[in-house]
């Protein structure tokens, strides 16, 4: 059965890659990080779109429980396909770490103020500096939850149950039951394309505008 | 003659403060003036990326080449890793005098350099000397700052 669609799909791997990308461009190729950053904003904003009207189980409302419901889980309760109740706040904790980490990015300033963010021409050196700080501080947490996110994939392995091919085919085996998956129309994906390219599109013209 | 002990005796206790105080003001100066001048190359690159308004390019041009004069004082011996207080300066700075005292001769010519071409009002000079400044505040902080 159908459990994530391509859109969910596409936006894992890509940013995947593109968190892997910013790593190694982040001290001798910051035109790149920056580039890749702004690929990361416009995917978290297409998310977070996806997640309030994209298909079932990318819906936050679909897969965040209450803490009874991530502990009835914990004790062996049966969920549907999709993200269970732990992993779904896994999901959340990652978006917002992300999410945070773009946004220092965008006000962050090296220490010899020639490299920086394209909103940081509104703070000064300072505060862009904090910023940058900040931005290295974050990615340690990011990181931390990359390998949570590992880790539980490798514990799920162990016990049979395989989370990559599904990220991968968009196939679960159908002995997972519960509902199937409900796609979101054509329409609503559109939005979600329109805003994650705008936010990527907007932060590159600013750049572009703001940039020697 | 009462006067001049006491005077002597608090210049003596003046002066052993302020030699107990010293590597960690005088590593705080430098980080001080680093920042200044970190703030002056945002603001330069800013204004030259944005309205280039000729009286800022001038005022941040002429305060570069002022800060690279005064760094030449911001690195006094015993304010390395080895005082003991955190500081991004390497050992390097003090064990390789002639190396180090070259890169400091680098930044203040560089940033005089872009003085004169922002004096002269001579955009696309001023621009080039920047990015010229550019490489040599990342050539000496390779080589003789820690990361």
């Amino acid at each position: 059965m159908k459990v994530w669609d391509l859109s969910i799909r596409l936006f894992h791997w890509l940013l995947a890659a593109l968190i892997v990308f910013s790593w190694w461009a982040h001290e001798d190729h910051l035109d790149w990080h920056r580039l890749s950053g702004f690929a990361i904003a416009g995917l978290l904003v297409f998310r977070l779109w996806w997640g309030l009207a994209g298909s079932s189980t990318a819906r936050f409302s679909s897969f965040l429980k209450s803490p009874a419901g991530v502990l009835a889980y914990l004790r062996g309760a049966a969920t549907g396909p999709g993200h269970n109740p732990l992993g779904g706040w896994s999901v959340v904790a990652m978006l917002a770490t992300l999410t945070l980490q773009v946004g220092l990015g965008l006000f962050a300033v090296d220490q010899d103020g020639f490299e920086s963010g394209p909103l940081s021409r509104f703070v000064d050196f300072e505060t862009g500096r904090l910023a940058a700080a900040g931005h290295e501080l974050v990615f340690n947490l990011l990181v931390g939850l990359i390998v949570l996110h590992l880790l539980a994939i490798g514990w799920y392995g162990v016990r049979r149950k395989n989370l990559v091919g599904p990220m991968i085919t968009g196939r679960t085996a159908p002995a997972d039951g519960g509902p199937d998956l409900q796609p979101a129309p054509a329409w609503k994906l559109l939005i979600g394309l329109a805003l994650g390219l705008a936010t990527s599109g907007g932060l590159y013209m600013l750049e572009r505008a703001s940039s020697l | 003659m009462k006067a001049f002990w006491f005077a002597g005796i608090a210049l003596a206790l003046t002066a052993t403060t302020a030699f107990a105080l010293d590597a960690g003001d005088q590593i705080k100066t430098r980080r001080d003036g680093m920042k200044a001048v970190g703030g002056a190359t945002k603001g330069l690159y800013e204004t030259l990326a944005g309205d280039k308004d000729v009286g800022k390019i001038k005022a941040y041009a002429a305060r570069l080449k002022q800060l690279s004069i005064e760094s030449q004082g911001w690195f006094p011996v015993g304010t390395g890793p080895s005082s003991g207080i955190e500081t991004k300066s390497k050992a390097e700075v003090w064990t390789d005098p002639v190396g180090f005292k070259a890169a400091q001769q680098a930044f203040v010519t560089q940033a005089g350099k872009l003085n004169a071409a922002a004096a002269s009002g001579d955009l696309d000079k001023t621009q080039a000397e920047f990015g010229a400044l550019r490489g040599t505040c990342k050539s000496c902080h390779d080589k003789y700052q820690t990361k």
